[in-house]
């Protein structure tokens, strides 16, 4: 019985082998076992094609696979081959109706030579397929699998060839198994990774590295057996890691971090890190539990946010600590936006009308209060989800993220115009802008005080107070319940100055009683806010170009005129016909003023070069006589290569902190003689509008906001010196001079890719 | 308006500069506290230069019949570095003849025609595979019908290492002004059957084209594949 089956099997036997004119050929071997087509011959490598099952049910699947023996110190090739080789390829032909499943390819192992790494296997291999057969295939047949297998061996050398094979497996009633090919394939199953539920992977990449993350399953005995792993990744796609570079292991309190150098050959920055990932426990590697192998897919995140979803130490109460230190910068932050030069007019008045109403009413009060604080939250909640949103979609953004796209800054400038005109007393309008007025009015109605809300968290967005940027840095790089948490402290600490105000009767004892005067500061407070539009206009001039910063102008013009006509015939002393005539040309004036900017403001921005044009970074009047050059990475490094310090101003033009550093620090005698004396290279990088570039140099950092100032010394070894956000001269010559001096702390490789780097302050801060 | 409530002139005076006062303080305590908080963090990696867009390395190489060649001599022209090994499948695969016409041959028929220089170079290192003697090299070139503007030998591996080569093919494309314009593979098929050629996108072609055209070169540099250089 057995004989007559092997007899038939013997037409299974290997047809031809049609070699590559370019290589030696392999020949066929004529005597096979049952259920195996095999291709060997003079060749380093036995190749075999087989099938599990002797006999196959219609419906049913023929476990094939191809056998791969390469001769000692000979190797073939996973399915991606790294620096040198190919992986083995099979294409087949098929009876009508029979499908074949892609490969699944054991994991391999690191092959290396001089320079370069390759990934393959050095023992006998089994890349595992299947052959579906169609339900309509006649029992009494015979399924003739054709295919022709291409393949690679190398040891120094490398020989290539293809092979055709065929195997023959009768349809029968019921499925038999072939027992030692189906063992051997039950063997090599045990070696293919697989997508384990539960596994994360994030990955992110920078110039120089690609740093891949794995969280495994919040499962404790998992977890503490990655105390002391040994991790290989096998990377599945060329130009993205260097093969050759030896990555560098971390264990994180959830995972494990991988650090492996970037391809000298990178083209772009891919989306997604695929391959395989292969981790030795603690356990597995004493005893006998198997290594897991995980098949890794792996979004390519910004390198602050990697960084934020594992920070180096926390654990629950660090993370914690870290969390509350963050909020309680927030909530400082949102207390001193309150003093901000673009929401003092508006909020100070607001703060006198609702102490006046408080003695009145103070329960109508405390409503309006309430209403205005929910406004200011929902807006920072919508500022939330936009900004995960955008990150959820790939997008590099850092705080000031709106403030990047000119469009947002011409509407935010005549936005404050019109709270401005409104101050000055141009015109009054109730359900908007009656808040504003509210100085002169009893309690202002309840759509009007979330609205106000609304309207403060507009207004506050370009101005960022100094504690703003470490809190909001964190909550941007954070998940989603940091980001919250972080927003909603920094609305508390915008409204509760307010707050108090109402609620406290004895605190509004300190609250000036309303008077006339109150008519005179609020027009004077009017200045204040067309200031915050000069500097916006200036800001949309840099980013779109002097077509658009006139179109704002005319805008401007255009909406004063529609807000005079609302403010001379809008009032209730007007005929009905007169309100309705100047309350629609307002609204008209406002939306062709937007539509104005609008349009010029993305043309504008779409024109290349206008940044670059606007002298952004080109040696300005106003900056003294220093030097400024763009930044790049290739400046950057070129110029540390000729020895010379070099400082990195990361700026933007709508950042009112960088302004005040340009005057106060490199605008100071005692700055400018530092960089003449050390000979110190200045190198600016403008984030006026989005730059990738510019972006992912804040990343290495920790830092997704501007200012950002950093010092590297003459040593190319030494650290660089990041200096606070405020600057003084006294700060920056000081670090220049440390710069010249003996090179400071040289880090090791593990800090380089702890994440430490990248966090926030207010992380560092933490225990 | 009530102002029957309204306090002593002065008293509100005093209330108002203590408001201020206290603003002030508030916010230079907040700025001093913001400048110890956020103190110098540790530096970051140092990113790896790119090759492309800067000045090629200038070399000196001699060819297989004693002649000279450096990046000054081939200013003005676009020059292409071919690293090949005549014993590696994947130099086999862009050199053999499918239906009569080898795809390097074609290549280079084509380019040095168009006013560009060509030089194999062969970086094997004596003993190694793909090292040949000048006089087998040329037997090479005549034998495969390769028309290269002249067949470098790198025995020491030197020019080799100079341009970061590490497979056999792998290409450099210098413009006239020596900047390095392309590095890497010869196609995106990293296979070694002569077959995958037709179906593939050739780099070099790509970048040679845009290049002689005055356009940007769209993809300038790409993992090559194929053997390693034999040092």
């Amino acid at each position: 019985m057995q004989n007559q089956i092997a007899s038939r099997f013997f037409a299974a036997a290997l047809l031809a082998a049609v070699v590559m004119p370019a290589t030696a050929g392999a020949q066929s071997v004529a005597r096979q076992p049952a259920a195996v087509a095999r291709a060997t011959g003079s060749q380093p490598v036995e190749i075999e094609l087989r099938s599990a099952a002797r006999t196959v049910a219609p419906g049913d699947t023929i476990p094939v696979a191809i056998r791969l023996r390469p001769n000692p110190g000979w190797h073939t090739y996973w399915r991606y081959a790294g620096d040198v080789g190919s992986p083995p390829m099979i294409s087949w032909r098929l009876p009508d109706g029979f499908t074949a499943a892609p490969l699944r390819w054991p994991a391999p192992v690191r092959i290396e030579a001089p320079a370069v790494a390759s990934y393959g296997y050095k023992r006998e291999v089994h890349l595992l397929g299947a052959v579906h057969v169609p339900p309509s295939a006649r029992v009494g047949s015979t399924a003739r699998l054709e295919a022709t297998l291409t393949w690679v061996v190398c040891d120094v050398e490398c020989i290539a060839g293809d092979v055709d094979v065929a195997l023959a497996v009768p349809v029968a009633a019921r499925t038999v198994a072939d027992a030692e090919v189906a063992s051997a394939l039950a063997a090599e199953a045990a070696h293919i990774p697989e997508r384990r539920d539960g596994w994360t992977f994030r990955a992110a990449v920078d110039s120089a590295n690609v740093l891949l993350h794995a969280y495994p399953p919040g499962d404790a005995a998992m977890t503490s057996g990655l105390a002391t792993p040994r991790v290989q990744f096998f990377i599945d796609s060329s130009g993205v890691i260097d093969h050759a570079a030896q990555p560098q292991v971390r264990t994180l309190p959830v995972g494990v971090e991988l650090q492996v150098g970037r391809s000298a050959y990178a083209g772009g920055t891919p989306s997604r890190i695929t391959g395989v990932l292969v981790i030795d426990t603690a356990a597995a590697a004493g005893g006998d539990a198997p290594r897991m192998l995980l098949e890794v897919d792996a979004p390519v995140v910004a390198m602050a946010q990697l960084a934020a979803v594992a920070p180096p130490a926390p654990g629950l109460a660090g993370g914690l600590v870290a969390l509350a230190t963050a909020a309680l910068l927030a909530l400082l932050g949102g207390t001193l936006l309150n003093l901000m030069p673009c929401v003092l007019p508006v909020l100070s008045i607001k703060t006198l009308g609702i102490a006046e109403a408080a003695a009145h009413d103070s329960r109508t009060a405390r409503r309006h209060v309430l209403l205005f604080g929910a406004g200011v939250l929902v807006s920072m909640w919508a500022l939330v989800g936009v900004l995960l949103a955008l990150r959820a979609a790939g997008t590099e953004v850092g705080w000031g993220y709106q403030l990047q796209n000119p469009v947002v800054v011409g509407a935010l400038a005549l936005l404050i115009f019109a709270a401005g005109l409104n101050m000055a007393g141009v015109f009054d309008l109730r359900p908007v802008g009656g808040s504003l007025s509210a100085a002169t009015r009893s309690a202002p109605r309840s759509t009007e005080a979330f609205l106000s809300g609304v309207l403060v968290t507009a207004l506050a967005t370009p101005c960022s107070a100094p504690f703003l940027a470490a809190a909001v840095a964190y909550a941007v790089t954070g998940g989603a319940a940091e980001s919250f948490v972080v927003f909603t402290a920094l609305g508390l600490g915008l409204v509760w100055p307010l707050a108090m105000v109402a609620a406290v009767p004895r605190l509004r004892a300190w609250v000036p009683k309303p008077g006339a005067w109150m008519v005179t500061l609020r027009q004077v407070l009017a200045f204040p806010l067309f200031a915050t539009v000069v500097w916006l206009a200036w800001v949309l001039g840099r980013q779109a170009g002097v077509n658009a910063l006139v179109a704002l102008l005319g805008a401007c013009t255009l909406l004063a005129f529609g807000l005079w006509v609302l403010g001379r015939f809008g009032t209730i002393a007007e005929t009905k016909g007169r309100r309705r005539f100047a309350q629609g040309l307002a609204i008209a004036t406002a939306a062709g003023a937007l539509a104005l900017v609008s349009g010029a403001s993305a043309q504008g921005a779409a024109t290349p070069g206008v940044v670059q044009a606007g002298g952004a970074t080109s040696p300005g009047a106003d900056e003294g006589s220093l030097a400024w050059t763009p930044y790049s990475t290739v400046a950057l490094e070129a110029q540390r290569d000729s020895g010379r310090i070099v400082l990195v101003d990361f700026t933007a033009d709508w950042c009112l902190t960088c302004k005040v550093n340009d005057r106060v620090a490199f605008g100071s005698e005692a700055v400018r003689a530092a960089v003449r004396n050390r000979d110190v290279v200045l190198l600016r990088a403008d984030w006026t509008t989005r730059d990738p570039v510019v972006t992912r140099a804040l990343a290495a950092f920790g830092r997704n906001s501007v200012p950002f100032v950093v010092i590297y010394p003459q040593a190319r070894d030494a650290a660089p010196i990041i200096l606070p956000t405020l600057l003084t001269s006294g700060i920056v010559t000081s670090a220049l001079e440390r710069a010249v001096a003996a090179p400071s702390e040289v880090l090791t490789s593990a800090a380089l890719t702890s994440g430490r780097i990248a966090l926030s302050p207010s992380l560092q801060a933490k225990p | 308006m009530t102002d029957t409530t309204r306090p002593p002139r002065r008293s509100r005076r005093i209330r108002i500069i203590a408001a201020v006062a206290g603003a002030t303080l508030l916010l230079v305590g907040g700025v001093a506290a913001a400048g110890v908080l956020i103190d110098e963090g540790p530096a970051v990696p140092r990113p790896a230069l790119l090759p492309v867009g800067d000045p090629a390395p200038a070399f000196t190489a001699t060819d297989t019949r004693g002649g000279s060649h450096s990046l000054t001599g081939y200013a003005g022209k676009w020059l292409v570095l071919e690293w090949v090994n005549h014993e590696c499948p994947y130099t086999k695969k862009h050199y053999a003849l499918v239906d009569g016409v080898g795809n390097t041959q074609a290549m280079q028929k084509e380019y040095t025609k168009r006013g560009v220089a060509w030089l194999s170079v062969v970086s094997s290192g004596p003993g190694k595979q793909g090292y040949t003697t000048a006089a087998e090299a040329d037997e090479l070139t005549r034998e495969k019908g390769a028309a290269p503007t002249a067949v470098i030998r790198d025995t020491a591996g030197v020019l080799g290492r100079l341009y970061g080569a590490r497979n056999t093919p792998q290409y450099a494309i210098v413009d006239p002004d020596g900047i390095l314009r392309y590095v890497g593979a010869i196609d995106d098929k990293r296979t070694a059957r002569s077959k995958d050629i037709a179906g593939a996108t050739n780099y070099v072609r790509a970048a040679l084209d845009s290049g002689l055209a005055g356009k940007p070169i769209a993809i300038a540099q790409t993992q090559p594949y194929g053997c390693d250089v034999k040092y």
